[in-house]
């Protein structure tokens, strides 16, 4: 975000924490990453428009008690949305789709992809590109939580393995090991 | 570049590479943004705050048929009337207007902007409306729109009729 400074985020949090507006800078700053985040997991853009908008009400209710340890708040941010996305799985019932389901999708009509191209996306995003990263999606969505997670931030999100610790919650080794098993899982499901 | 996964045998370390490099989307979210930041609430939020709208203006009523109706006297009510007795007329006829009308129709509207959803899909050339079903929003939308209409119409007949 243009004029957002990361270096100074010490100590916008601490203002943020009296000041809403000051807050709205942290929200112009992080929105985009956190509903990007959420909507390449879930491809629906008005369920990632309520689960990044819950993740930041949330914030913006607890950011009294957040304390500054170094680490950039977007991985607050991240975690609060991790935990909405899985609230969301578990109150769906969350099953995984059948593999019948996904195998039927290699000749789906691709305008099923249609919510990917928006008319003011910029990144051209492609129809056939759209569907291959839909079918993705789907086979991700299939696998258990905590595999899901660990892969979506490592590899749609480019976060590193540190960052994922922090969002997480856990060691090093057990994010490694999950991205490991995870991609194991993954990999299965491809043909 | 990045791999076709139905050409390539993959171990994990090319599941790895191919996840890296499969392009992903890059939505554009400027209006929910913009939208979050005026109101700061979420479709469950909107509905809270309808319930208060017109939780008020519902409890008012319930309170004035019990008390017409059944004849149960409530100090409230007694209150309400003779406090609302000594404001001048103007100001007493936007009070309740606000308390009795708006507040549920902004209980309504809330709701049903949260419940509704505008897109245009150039590829497609449609215009599409949305309308997610969540009961509890469609309960307060309703209720709202019910209690607005109630008093619109209660103060339509006084007005013909004649009435305080």
């Amino acid at each position: 975000m243009p004029g957002y400074n990361f270096n100074n985020e010490e100590e916008l949090i601490g203002r943020a924490k009296n000041n809403p507006r000051i807050f709205g800078e942290l929200y112009d700053a992080y929105y985009p990453r956190i509903f990007g985040y959420v909507f390449r997991i879930t491809g629906d853009h008005d369920l990632a428009s309520d689960i990044t908008a819950e993740t930041f009400l949330k914030a913006w209710l607890k950011i009294g008690s957040f304390k500054w340890r170094g680490i950039s708040i977007s991985s607050w941010f991240f975690k609060i949305a991790t935990n909405e996305l899985n609230q969301y799985f578990r109150k769906k019932k969350y099953s995984p789709e059948v593999l019948r389901d996904l195998s039927g999708l290699d000749g789906e009509d691709p305008r099923g992809a249609s919510s990917y191209g928006n008319e003011d996306n910029t990144a051209a995003w492609k129809m056939d590109e759209a569907v291959e990263f839909m079918q993705l999606r789907q086979k991700l969505n299939t696998l258990p939580p905590k595999y899901r997670q660990v892969l979506a931030l490592r590899y749609f999100e480019e976060l590193s393995i540190a960052q994922i610790c922090q969002i997480l919650g856990k060691k090093e080794n057990t994010v490694k090991s999950l991205l490991s098993r995870g991609l194991d899982k993954l990999r299965n499901l491809f043909p | 570049m990045h791999y076709n996964y139905k050409a390539v045998t993959m171990d994990k370390k090319k599941m790895a590479e191919y996840l890296e490099t499969i392009p992903k989307p890059a939505p554009d979210e400027a209006g929910g943004q913009e939208r979050l930041k005026i109101f700061l609430v979420t479709a469950r939020r909107s509905s809270r705050i309808g319930l208060l709208l017109i939780g008020l203006p519902a409890l008012l009523i319930s309170l004035f048929i019990l008390q017409t109706l059944l004849h149960i006297k409530i100090g409230f009510i007694r209150w309400l009337g003779e406090n609302a007795s000594s404001l001048p007329t103007l100001a007493r006829a936007v009070l309740i207007f606000v308390f009795l009308i708006g507040f549920p129709m902004i209980a309504m509207i809330l709701n049903l902007l949260s419940l509704s959803h505008f897109q245009y899909d150039r590829l497609r050339r449609e215009f599409r409306i949305t309308f997610r079903i969540r009961w509890w929003n469609i309960a307060i939308a309703l209720a709202g729109g019910a209690l607005a209409t109630f008093y619109i119409l209660h103060l339509l007949a006084d007005t013909l009729l004649g009435g305080e």
